[in-house]
Parts: structure tokens; C-alpha cells; sequence
């Protein structure tokens, strides 16, 4: 499979988060779940820590198959 | 035949040193336009929603001419015709015919920009007496300054020239060379003809109604006349914005994707719609204009439904050269080959969001196109939202980002700093995000655009899920990461500029496409037949509105002799 995540494609990774942090209270909303102020940054600082964590858990595991050139994302 | 065993290109620069030289005081003249734009953005973006407000309302009109005229005129069309020069010249593979022709063209077009920027200036200035507040579409009843008028109609000119320069240098090559146009001078040849096309609606209005107005040797004009003339043109003219970006989607974003384009004759296809496609819609910005029957604004509309089918054939298109791209570079799985692709490339990662930010702006475009849900949107701040996806990030963008990429082979200098570019795209991306989806989402509860001090303070108002205090931040969030986007940008090539020329040369050549012009049928190339049926079609969409507007209000507007004439007559008599 593909090599590791980069910098610069974490960068674009969180980019491509930042509209559903910014609606996540419309798209919440559109599943009938209002959320408060600050159940809304909880909800979205999990977000964002999910998807650090899952990126450094890819990572890890590419980084054991070897081959982690790429000059990809 | 992949791009590495090509052999590397003689850089630009050293091939066509005079066309060069025009091409980069073109992209000089689009940058200039771009920072000043982009600070009149930043002003008025914190004007509007009250955080900070360095000018006087009373000028607010100013600086938004000024943003719009400088942004969607002299950014992108400098931009155009500095591409396109270069395009030519090196798909033809022969310098222009002229060259002090070709900076005559260059010249009147930023003789042009200067007049008009002088008046629209002069407004800042109470003492003078020229001011041009009238916005990019400058509707009458309001009036510029001739200077303004002029200025416009001498730009317009120079595009013409520059125009004619090309297709001259297509003629002499055709005399001596066999087989199909080359894809990029197709593509430069088919925008120009709409343009052409397109720009007789806007010269009109402007040389025969609104300077002849505003130089007081007519009395009035005919406004729904003069405002369906510039839709005329304004709506081609937003394909001509994007033609330019789609000319490097289609023919230079597969070669830094690792690949090659996936088929030539799709890509003619797309060009030869919007050439036939884009002029007869104009009406669908008239929605709400009385005095345009329902019938035509139909007829509007389902034109423009019609004109989805090129941006989804691009999508197509693009999406799957990329994906070849990617597959040469080593991509594999289904989804997985997106990591393959060289998102560290501030050129690719550039246009790449680009292309993505336009299909958002393709989907509020078409709440835009709807005849019934136009009415909410109508004049709401969500019209600026969606043109801010489109010609405000998949045109800037995309031309932002190419600049990265014809760096070295216009100046024989490397970027000097990757790392700031690809910053620099992301964060115009995220400042979009916010500001872009801010707008629409206050489009949607009506908060009305070109305001300066829009106000919701002191009495309840349902802004949606949110509150207009949370759309206003987002705005105001958004607009500053713009606008030091746009500094990082212009900092970086300035910077790049400053640094010793590089040696050696830089692997700039474009494979060929997968399906190449051979696959194509010769009937795409005829581009007389395409005007025939552009004009054709212009013809079956505007001459009954157009001869109803002139029937209803005359041509120069409805005379001023009307009622009390009539009443004192009546008076005599009885
Ligand atoms: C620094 C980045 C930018 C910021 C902060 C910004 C901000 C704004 C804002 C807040 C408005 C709405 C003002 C109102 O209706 O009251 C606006 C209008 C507009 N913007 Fe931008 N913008 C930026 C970049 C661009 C770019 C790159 C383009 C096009 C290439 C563009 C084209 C326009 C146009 C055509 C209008 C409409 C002007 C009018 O209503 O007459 N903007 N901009
Ligand atoms: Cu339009």
C-alpha cells in the first residue's frame, strides 16, 4: 500500500476537514442533534484529535513496510 | 511515453526571449491589480461587518468598484493574455509575428486600466471632480466619469488586438504546417471567438448609451437595455475568466500530476460548448428584472442548464488524468492512488483545491440558475459567496498556482520557498472555506450584498442555526487569511525574483494526451461552423427580448416629454 503521510499532506488533509468543523453544527443538525456551544468545540476538537491519531497510526504502520519515499501525500 | 523520457524543454525564456518579456509584464499587471484588489477586499470585508473601518461609508462604493473592476477586469485578463501568449507560442512553436504589435496590445490594455482606475481613484478625492462608484456592471442610473467609460472601451480594444495577434500567428502556421490545430491554440482560438462575440454586447452599451450619458451629449439612457447589453457579455465573460484556468487544468495539471491528459477530443468538446453555449444565458441575471417577459428568462435558464454538461465533462476529464498521474507515480486501490499524487507541489496542491472549490461554486451556481430559487438569493451577500468560489478561487487559485509553476521558464529563477507556497494555497483555501461559506449561509437569510453597514443589531433576527455575529467572524477570519495569502504569494515571487538566476534548465514539456487529436473528429476544428451557431443561437435568444426593451422603454430611454406634456395640451383645448 501507499507510504507514509507527510507534512505537507496532513496540511491538506486538515485543510479538507476545516468545512465540516466549520457546518459540523448544520451537519449535527441535519441528523436531528442540536449541540450547545460547547458541546460543539468538544465535538470538533475530537474530530481533529481522531484524525491526528489515525494519520500517526498510519504512519506507524507504514513506516514497518518499509518503502516510505513517495513523493506523495 | 511518460514525461521523464521526454528530453527536458529549452526553457521558454531561452527560446522566445521577446515573447517572454510580454508575457511577464502581463502577469507584473495582473499581480499589481491582484494586491491592490486584494486590500480593497480586506477593507471592506472588515468595513462591512463593522470590526474595523478605515474608510467612510460614503466611500464604500469606491473601494468596491475598485475591488471589483481590478479583481474580475485587469487580474484575470492580464492573466489571460499573458497565458495565452505564451500558450500559442510555444504549442505553434513560433514567435509572435510582430513583437511591437504585440506590445501595442499590451500597452493600450494598460492604458486602459489606467483611465479607468484614475476615475474610479478620483472618487476617494472630494476636491476632484471624477469619481466612477458604479461597480463592476455599472447599471445605470449610475454614472462614471467618461474617464471610466473610455477606459473600459480602450481595454477592451487592446483584448481585440491581442486577439488578433494570435489567430494571426495561427493563419501563418496553418499555411506551412498540416494536421489539427494544437490543443492549447485551439483553446486560446475558441475563448477569443466568444470573447469577440461576447464583448459586441458591452462595447455597444458602452460606446453608443452610457459615454455618450455620461459626456452629456444624450439625456438619458434606456437602463434595462443598457443592463441586458452588459449581461450580454457578462456572463461569457466568466467563461472567459475560466477558460484560461481550464486551458491549464486540461493541459498542464496532468503533466505535474506524473501523467497525461486523458483525451484531447473531450477536451475540444468543451471548448466548442462554451463557445456556442455561454452567450445565449445572459438573462439568467435578470431574473428579477421587470420588463423581460417570464418566456425568456426560461429560455435563459434551461440554456444554462445546458452549460453544466461541459463543467461535468471537465470534471470527468481532469479527475481522470490526475488519476493516471497518480498510477504512473505508483498509486494503487481504488481511492488510495489520491495519496500518490505530489501534494507537496504547491502547483499541483493549488489547482487541485481549486478544481474542488469549483465544484462547490458549480453547485450555488445552480441555485443561482433556478428562475424560483434565484428569488431568495437574489442580491443577497450569496452571490458574492458563490463567485468567490468560482472566478475568486477556481480562477485566482488555479492562475496563483500556475505562477508557481511558470516560474523558472519565464525568469530562470526557482521559487524561493516551497514550503510558503504550499501554505500559501492551503490558507487561501481555508480563508475561502469560511468567507465563501459565510456569505451564502447569510445569502440564505437574506442579508443583502454591496451594503456597507448592514445592520442586526437591537431587535431579534433568526440568522439560521447560527447568529449573523458568528457569520460576520467567519467573514472576517475568512477575509484576513485571504489577503495575507495573497501577501505570502506576491512576498514569494518578489523574494524569487531577487535571487540568482538558476542554472541549467527545468523539465517543463507537456506529453501528449492518451487519446490524442487523432481521435478527435476534423468537424471540431471548423470553427466557423461554431460561430455560425453561437451567433445563431445568440440570435434565437436575444432579438425578441431585446426588440421588446427597445419597444417598451425606446432605445435612449422613454423620452422625458410624457404626461405633463399631454395634460397642458389637454388644458389648451378644453
Ligand atoms: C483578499 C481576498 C478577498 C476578500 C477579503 C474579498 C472580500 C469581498 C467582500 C466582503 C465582498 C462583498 C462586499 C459587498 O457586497 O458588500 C466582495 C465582493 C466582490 N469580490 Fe471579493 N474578496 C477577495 C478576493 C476576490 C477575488 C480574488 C476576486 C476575483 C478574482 C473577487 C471578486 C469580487 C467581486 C467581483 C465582488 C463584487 C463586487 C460588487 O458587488 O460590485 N474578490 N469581496
Ligand atoms: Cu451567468
Amino acid at each position: 500500500m501507499s507510504g507514509r503521510i507527510s507534512r505537507a499532506g496532513l496540511l491538506v488533509i486538515l485543510a479538507f476537514l476545516v468545512p465540516v468543523i466549520v457546518e459540523f453544527r448544520t451537519l449535527a443538525a441535519l441528523f436531528g442533534v442540536s449541540l450547545s456551544v460547547g458541546q460543539y468545540l468538544v465535538a470538533v476538537t475530537g474530530l481533529v484529535m481522531a484524525v491526528l491519531l489515525a494519520v500517526t497510526a498510519w504512519n506507524l504502520r507504514a513506516g514497518t513496510t518499509a518503502d516510505d519515499h513517495t513523493g506523495g501525500a | 511515453m511518460t514525461s521523464e523520457e521526454l528530453p527536458g524543454e529549452e526553457l521558454f525564456l531561452d527560446r522566445f526571449p521577446d515573447e517572454a518579456q510580454v508575457v511577464r509584464a502581463s502577469l507584473w499587471s495582473a499581480f499589481v491589480a491582484l494586491g491592490i484588489g486584494a486590500l480593497a477586499g480586506i477593507v471592506q470585508a472588515l468595513h462591512r461587518v463593522g470590526y474595523v473601518r478605515f474608510i467612510d461609508s460614503a466611500d464604500y462604493y469606491t473601494v468596491l468598484t475598485l475591488h471589483g473592476v481590478l479583481l474580475v477586469i485587469s487580474f484575470t485578463i492580464f492573466f489571460l493574455v499573458g497565458l495565452f501568449t505564451w500558450a500559442v507560442t510555444r504549442s505553434l512553436d513560433r514567435p509572435v509575428e510582430n513583437i511591437r504589435f504585440t506590445w501595442a496590445w499590451y500597452l493600450t490594455m494598460v492604458a486602459g486600466t489606467v483611465l479607468a482606475g484614475v476615475a474610479i481613484l478620483g472618487g476617494f478625492v472630494d476636491s476632484i471632480p471624477i469619481s466612477a462608484d458604479v461597480l463592476f456592471t455599472f447599471y445605470a442610473p449610475l454614472q462614471a466619469h467618461p474617464l471610466f467609460y473610455a477606459g473600459l472601451a480602450v481595454f477592451i480594444i487592446g483584448t481585440w488586438l491581442a486577439g488578433f495577434d494570435w489567430f494571426r500567428s495561427w493563419w501563418i502556421w496553418r499555411s506551412e504546417n498540416d494536421g489539427r490545430i494544437p490543443l492549447q491554440t485551439f483553446m486560446v482560438l475558441t475563448s477569443m471567438l466568444m470573447w469577440y462575440i461576447a464583448t459586441i454586447g458591452v462595447a455597444i452599451s458602452v460606446v453608443f448609451f452610457l459615454l455618450p450619458w455620461s459626456l452629456g451629449i444624450i439625456d438619458q439612457v434606456n437602463p434595462l437595455l443598457t443592463r441586458t447589453l452588459f449581461w450580454y457579455f457578462g456572463h461569457p465573460v466568466v467563461y472567459f475568466w475560466l477558460m484560461p484556468a481550464y486551458l491549464l487544468w486540461y493541459t498542464v495539471l496532468p503533466s505535474i500530476s506524473g501523467g497525461r491528459l486523458f483525451s484531447d477530443p473531450l477536451a475540444r468538446v468543451v471548448f466548442v460548448l462554451f463557445l456556442i453555449l455561454s452567450t445565449p444565458v445572459g438573462i439568467h441575471h435578470q431574473y428579477l428584472d421587470p420588463g423581460i417577459a417570464e418566456g425568456f428568462k426560461f429560455i435563459a435558464m434551461t440554456n444554462t442548464m445546458f452549460l453544466l454538461l461541459p463543467s461535468l465533462l471537465t470534471a470527468f476529464t481532469v479527475v481522470a488524468s490526475m488519476e493516471h498521474g497518480a498510477r504512473q507515480r505508483g498509486g494503487e486501490g481504488y481511492l488510495s492512488w489520491l495519496g500518490a499524487l505530489p501534494w507537496r507541489d504547491p502547483a499541483f496542491t493549488g489547482m487541485a483545491l481549486a478544481g474542488l472549490m469549483f465544484a462547490a461554486g458549480g453547485f450555488s451556481g445552480m441555485v443561482n440558475a433556478g428562475m424560483n430559487i434565484n428569488y431568495l438569493i437574489h442580491n443577497t451577500l450569496w452571490v458574492p459567496g458563490h463567485f468567490h468560489l468560482t472566478v475568486g478561487t477556481a480562477v485566482a487559485l488555479t492562475f496563483m498556482a500556475a505562477t508557481y509553476w511558470l516560474l523558472p521558464q519565464l525568469t530562470r529563477r526557482r521559487l524561493y520557498s516551497r514550503t510558503i507556497g504550499l501554505f500559501q494555497v492551503v490558507m487561501w483555501f481555508v480563508g475561502m472555506v469560511l468567507m465563501s461559506n459565510a456569505m451564502h449561509r447569510a445569502g440564505l437569510v437574506g442579508i443583502p450584498r454591496r451594503t456597507a453597514e448592514p445592520q442586526y443589531d437591537g431587535f431579534a433576527f433568526d440568522a439560521g442555526l447560527s447568529s449573523v455575529a458568528e457569520l460576520d467572524a467567519q467573514v472576517a477570519i475568512g477575509g484576513t487569511l485571504l489577503f495575507v495569502s495573497v501577501v505570502l504569494f506576491l512576498g514569494n515571487l518578489i523574494i524569487s525574483l531577487l535571487e540568482d538566476p538558476m542554472e541549467g534548465t527545468v523539465d517543463r514539456s507537456l506529453p501528449p494526451a492518451l487519446s490524442g487529436p487523432e481521435d478527435s473528429p476534423e468537424v471540431l476544428d471548423n470553427l466557423s461552423l461554431w460561430v455560425a451557431i453561437a451567433l445563431l443561437l445568440v440570435l434565437l435568444a436575444y432579438s425578441l427580448p431585446i426588440g421588446a426593451i427597445v419597444a417598451d422603454g425606446g432605445l435612449f430611454g422613454p423620452g422625458t416629454e410624457s404626461y405633463p406634456v399631454v395634460l397642458s395640451w389637454l388644458e389648451v383645448v378644453t
